[in-house]
């Protein structure tokens, strides 16, 4: 089960408030490669993983992405405080204002709600880890457009950490990967289905 | 395990994860109480009497009486980096306090996830106990007068604090 602790895992502090850098980032909340998705792929693959090691990987690096989840809700709090009538109207955060003025709706820069579609779990040890490998680059390739869009430091600076953790889940997942490949028989490598077969926790 | 056969073990760590040499030095003050009866904006009323339950007395050269909770006083009994008494100077203790928990925590991470590819890699091991033994003081020193980091452990009998501090997201401008 899950205990929260009472911090973000990485401070924010953005002093200027700025729905267009909010309707942007965003993304990462609700969006196909955000956090949800991140935390909901690797909470839910992790059932059908039959080697310890890597439901205890998909265990922890889910927590982590969910405490992400939380960092991308801290700046678009941040970004949405104290805002004025005219900061709104005419910005292309008037339409997300309208239905959820300045609460947090999982939900893409594009206007499309975050979606279980964008989550894949496929009970395959291989399938399910190359997924995540992708999804890393795919939460990196949306932090690096958003360091792109977005000028503030205040706000470059905790997304700078969020991408440099995608990057490290890539190669803990590119180490999950290759100890999934030493431990099944190389022989029979994509002819059975491990995470649906007994035999490979009978190699145990 | 036994540490001792481990071929990598560095045996530079006593079997507490406290380091042999040298002595841990870790900064931020520990004043009086929990948050329920402390102002923390206005911060503390200086030449307030403070003791905790066992009416024990923290050294402190600035006069005003420090207290150290039974839980961390043998783990930071050689912590004497800054007085962190100044009236003021609560919260940024606090926040001092809070900048090195996420960076131990941020190391912790970062070896949890290694562990979990390579569960039989003792020197990761032992700077993990390492780690968790820094932690754990920081975090007992952060509870006894900041506030609870988790629902666990709120340390106030008179103050369910755990609802009272600044949620995380708050922007809390310097």
């Amino acid at each position: 089960m899950w205990t929260y602790e009472k911090k973000l895992q990485y401070p924010v502090k953005i002093k200027n408030p700025d729905p267009k850098a909010a309707q942007i980032i965003i993304s990462q909340l609700g969006g196909p490669d955000g956090e949800l998705a991140a935390s909901m792929r690797y909470l839910h693959q992790r059932y059908s993983m039959p080697d310890k090691k890597v439901a205890g990987l998909l265990t922890d690096i889910g927590t982590e992405e969910l405490a992400h989840l939380e960092i991308i809700a801290a700046i678009l709090y941040q970004l949405t405080r104290n805002l004025k009538e005219e900061e709104i109207a005419n910005t292309p955060f008037a339409t997300y204002f309208v239905d959820h003025t300045t609460g947090l709706y999982p939900i893409a820069a594009s206007g499309v709600p975050f979606d279980m579609k964008y989550v894949g779990v496929k009970g395959d040890v291989i399938a399910d880890l190359n997924e995540d490998l992708a999804a890393e680059q795919k939460a990196r390739v949306t932090y690096d457009n958003i360091l792109r869009l977005v000028d503030d430091p205040d706000i470059k600076d905790p997304i700078k950490f969020l991408r440099e953790r995608e990057l490290v889940h890539y190669q803990r997942f590119s180490d999950a990967l290759r100890i999934t490949q030493d431990t099944l028989d190389a022989k029979n490598f994509y002819a059975y289905n491990p995470a649906f077969d007994k035999a490979l926790h009978r190699r145990d | 395990m036994n540490d001792r056969n481990c071929p990598f073990h560095s045996m530079n760590y006593n079997r507490y994860g406290m380091p042999l040499t040298g002595s841990r030095h870790i900064a931020g003050g520990l004043s009086k109480g929990s948050i329920g009866n402390h102002n923390r904006v206005n911060s503390c009323s200086r030449g307030e009497a403070s003791r905790n339950a066992t009416g024990r007395r923290g050294i402190c050269g600035c006069g005003e009486q420090r207290v150290q909770e039974r839980a961390v006083e043998t783990r930071l009994s050689d912590m004497n980096e800054g007085c962190g008494c100044g009236c003021g100077e609560h919260q940024d203790d606090c926040e001092k306090l809070m900048k090195q928990i996420y960076a131990v925590d941020f190391a912790l991470y970062e070896v949890i996830l290694y562990l979990d590819a390579y569960p039989e890699h003792c020197e990761a091991l032992d700077y993990y106990h390492k780690l968790m033994e820094r932690r754990r003081a920081l975090h007992a020193a952060y509870e006894a007068s900041c506030g609870p980091v988790t629902a666990f452990g709120n340390m106030s009998q008179t103050s369910w604090d755990w609802v009272k501090t600044p949620a995380p997201w708050e922007y809390v401008g310097s």
